[in-house]
């Protein structure tokens, strides 16, 4: 056997299959984000129905914002919005919700929020869609756990996971 | 409507801004503490238009990965591209530009990684095997003519071959 050639071989195939190997079972659509640690994105954004009114993140300081990217066209944040819900009941006064709908439209919003049993928190819109691109959000839904002091601890990429969560705000509050 | 009405007393609950907002650029994000004041002049009409594109060109649309976001006809990626026109006009540099959405998305959202750390082996690592290559071509390049020209000498007999022919002789 000619071990220079196998010698060779190793090494050429060995950290190619290392490579390829570790990206079995991770999702090629995750992106990792770089905010966690980081002040989150301050925005200022129109409440639907909220007649003019907007929602500052800066004024909301003090307890554990949930900040959710939503949008009528998502499947996935159909199946997300009643964990959403139960979660927002269950944390009521201590943590706000906020769902900001990202490249959707107020009559569509309004429909579907009638067709998903409303809503027990503020639905945002994100003109301009200028929130998304701050947060970093590419596939839809994606939620921002933000601490009292508007630190990003975490985030949930796809639908939210209620126990997950829980354990995110209980180590919060 | 009642679920309407659910949400707008829920909305009526959390603290909001007096003024409404009037327009996307009023209530558009700040990149300032992220980046810093604009370096460049502002731009408008073509010059825009062409700062814009060479700016976007750079940035991976995340939801159709591969492509950038000045290629892409997804409506996330013409959102990143309004972005990058509103901030190129106020005068960010492309480079302030690109920063601020690597700060946003990580590494990944640059088409480009950048020229440093480990991903130094990324720009050089293509040149170092091309050598790798070339000089092992040229070993057995190299290896095939040296038995040709070092013929046997003379003297040099195998101890086989010679008693094969004494054997015939004999």
């Amino acid at each position: 056997m000619n071990w220079k050639v196998l010698a060779v071989g190793l090494l050429l195939v060995v950290p190619l299959v290392w490579v390829l190997g570790s990206g079995f079972g991770n999702d090629p659509s995750y992106i990792p984000t770089p905010l966690i640690g980081k002040a989150a994105p301050e925005f200022e954004l129109p409440v639907l129905d909220g007649e003019g009114r907007t929602v500052r993140l800066s004024e909301l300081r003090g307890k554990p914002v949930l900040v959710n990217f939503w949008a009528t066209w998502c499947a996935t944040c159909e199946t997300e919005h009643p964990i959403l819900l139960s979660l927002a009941r269950s944390y009521e006064g201590r943590v706000q919700f906020l769902g900001i709908a990202y490249l959707d439209t107020e009559p569509k919003l309004r429909a579907w929020l009638l067709r998903n049993g409303g809503s027990t928190f503020p639905a945002l819109i994100d003109v301009g869609s200028a929130a998304a691109v701050a947060y970093g959000v590419g596939r839809l839904p994606e939620s921002y756990l933000v601490d009292g002091a508007g630190i990003i601890r975490q985030k949930y990429f796809g639908a939210v996971n209620a126990g997950q969560v829980i354990d995110d705000l209980e180590a919060l509050l | 409507m009642s679920a309407l009405l659910l949400f707008a007393l829920a909305a009526a609950e959390v603290p909001v801004a007096p003024e409404p907002a009037a327009s996307a650029d009023a209530i558009g994000l700040d990149p300032t503490p992220i980046i810093g004041e604009p370096i460049d002049a502002a731009l408008s009409g073509e010059a825009l238009e062409v700062a814009t594109r060479e700016t976007a060109q750079k940035l991976r649309c995340p939801t159709c990965q591969g492509s950038s976001v000045a290629e892409s006809p997804a409506e996330g990626a013409r959102a990143m591209k309004a972005e990058v026109r509103k901030m190129r006009a106020r005068g960010y540099s492309d480079r302030q530009v690109l920063d601020f959405f690597e700060a946003a998305y990580g590494e990944f959202i640059l088409l480009e990684p950048r020229n440093e750390g480990a991903n130094r082996a990324l720009w050089y690592a293509p040149a170092a095997i091309v050598g790798v290559g070339l000089l092992a071509a040229a070993a057995t390049v190299l290896g095939r003519r040296k038995p040709a020209a070092a013929a046997p000498s003379p003297a040099a007999h195998d101890p086989y071959l010679d008693r094969v022919d004494r054997e015939l002789d004999g």
